[in-house]
């Protein structure tokens, strides 16, 4: 039955919904924060753990390289080293989330909304970026790329020719 | 070990891609962010935004000494072992740091907090202010014109007079 399970869990399809699912991920939660960068500085700011004259920097580079990973993981191109972009970024946030939970922090999360008062944190927050941060891992270790934008088109193009595959 | 390499190049080639597409969208977008962040911002919980008032050096003069009002020093310790407000009790501001809670569990007491600092626009003690209402203090305000302000209204003060005082 485990044996089972691992296969299921494994198998390319269902890996690269996965990856399709963090990518959406990724980028939806960049959109707000990318309309509204001062806003996504003040919540980089409650977390209180970043020397102040580097928050801007970060609230305006972050968002960037959440929608472009995001995207690659959709689309399938360099999916081990996006999944790794974004596997990096969950620890940041985890490790974020985690002291400002540790100091009792009363403070948003800032993960999809710039809103102060959209969702405020709880352990949950951190539970739940850690079960994408094991996605991340799962799609950077097994997906082959076999679904991927790319490989999906080449195989409907050799098919078109009568190649085998 | 060469595919590791590999994916090395692409997580710079991704980071840096959209680092620079970031930075160049800033600088074009109407309200874009100034990379550096010139001062640190009242930071904002979830529905307490809140900050505090400013009060006139003439005015804090006339409430120091009166029962239930407290002074609180948001300098750094050195510059308030130099010289403070008299009756002023030290409580540095950090940017970083929350006001630890037993150092805010004193103030509950008083009917009316003071907060200062040395800065000219009072920065520091704003700053404080806000986040002394965010701990849940009521009538907390800062000092227009810092320790300068106040020594120059002819306040009590205990130690040296502030820096740029004539």
């Amino acid at each position: 039955m485990v044996k089972n399970f691992a296969r299921g869990v494994s198998h390319p399809a269902f890996v690269a919904l996965l990856r399709v699912a963090l990518g959406v991920v990724f980028i939806v939660a960049s959109l707000d924060k990318i309309q509204n960068p001062q806003s996504f500085a003040d919540n980089i700011a409650n977390y209180r753990v970043m020397p102040y004259p580097m928050i801007n920097l970060v609230a305006v580079m972050l968002p960037w390289i959440e929608i472009v990973s995001g995207f690659l993981l959709v689309t399938g191109i360099w999916i081990r080293a996006n999944a790794l972009v974004v596997s990096g970024m969950l620890v940041v946030f985890s490790l974020a989330i985690l002291q400002a939970l540790l100091r009792n922090l009363d403070i948003s999360c800032g993960c999809f909304s710039t809103d102060p008062a959209a969702h405020k944190m709880t352990r949950w927050t951190l539970y739940w970026n850690l079960i994408w941060l094991w996605w991340g891992i799962s799609v950077a270790l097994l997906d082959q790329g076999r679904y991927s934008v790319v490989a999906v088109l080449s195989r409907a193009k050799r098919q078109g020719r009568g190649t085998p595959a | 070990m060469r595919e590791s390499g590999k994916i090395i190049v692409q997580i710079a080639v991704v980071v840096a891609l959209s680092s620079a597409l970031a930075l160049v969208i800033n600088e074009v977008r109407k309200g874009g962010l100034p990379l550096v962040m010139p001062f640190p911002p009242e930071y904002r919980c979830s529905d307490q935004t809140t900050e505090g008032l400013v009060i006139p050096a003439k005015e804090a003069l006339r409430q120091h000494g009166r029962e239930g009002t407290a002074l609180v020093d948001a300098r750094a310790k050195e510059s308030y072992e130099k010289g403070h407000i008299k009756g002023a009790i030290n409580l540095p501001y950090s940017f970083l740091d929350a006001v630890p809670q037993e150092a805010v569990e004193p103030l509950r007491k008083a009917k009316r907090i003071i907060v200062y600092c040395n800065s000219e626009g009072a920065e520091r003690s704003r700053l404080m202010a806000g986040e002394l209402s965010v701990a849940g203090l009521r009538d907390v305000w800062y000092l227009q014109g810092g320790f300068l302000g106040w020594v120059k209204a002819g306040g009590p003060y205990t130690g040296q007079k502030p820096e740029g005082y004539e």
